[in-house]
């Protein structure tokens, strides 16, 4: 009886996630793909490639980095166009995960009662201080 | 600009992801939905008050964190 109900309201969740994911994800894609077929990314990528290495990103990182401000999601629609390494990967997670969509959260954290500008700037470090770290811990390419 | 190209691998593309995030995703909310049904939220919260307590948070924000890790997905 509890199992059943449990697989019910999951696959419920599940169906609102996804749809969520759907509307996040294409678009996210589709602005990739223009990107990529025009051109612009090569030239985005080479523009950032010099600060991105720091934290040993190719320079396609930044516009990762860049679609994790819009959502999370797009984030993820981003890391499955473009081609990096599994130890990139993993770094450019860890920098999303700490630091993604700051306007809106730095809105509701003001709202909240917080520092907004505060949490963002101790966000945007950490992340950059963890990539950073996670570069040198990380054997391989 | 080759615009079939950009809506065929656009299409491609986000079809492969969804359906690989689908895979994860069900399994995993049926197993929150079942942890939730028999009250496993609260009784690990109550575990994690000293957790809370080290970091100088009040222990009733130990619920907070269990919500935050488990449940996030579906906000």
């Amino acid at each position: 009886m509890i199992i059943k109900q449990a697989v019910m309201r999951g696959s419920n969740n599940a169906f609102k996630v996804i749809l969520d994911l759907i509307r996040y994800i294409v678009p996210a894609v589709f602005v990739l793909k223009v990107l990529e077929h025009s051109g612009w990314l090569v030239r985005i990528a080479d523009f950032f490639e010099p600060y991105m290495n720091y934290i040993g990103l190719p320079g396609e990182g930044a516009l990762i980095i860049m679609m994790g401000q819009v959502t999370l999601y797009s984030a993820v629609a981003a890391m499955a166009v473009i081609n990096i390494t599994l130890k990139q990967l993993t770094i450019v997670s860890a920098f999303v995960a700490i630091f993604h969509s700051f306007v809106l959260e730095s809105a509701v954290i003001s709202k909240a009662g917080g520092n907004g500008f505060m949490i963002i700037g101790i966000r945007f470090v950490a992340a950059i201080l963890v990539c950073f770290i996670l570069n040198i811990l990380i054997p391989g390419v | 600009m080759n615009w079939a190209g950009v809506f065929l691998e656009t299409f491609e593309v986000s079809f492969s992801t969804i359906f690989k995030m689908t895979v994860i995703i069900v399994p995993l909310l049926i197993g929150i939905e079942y942890l939730k049904e028999i009250g496993w939220m609260e009784k690990l919260s109550a575990k994690l008050r000293k957790v809370s307590k080290l970091i100088e948070l009040p222990g009733e924000a130990a619920l907070g964190m269990i919500v935050a890790y488990s449940v996030g997905l579906v906000f």
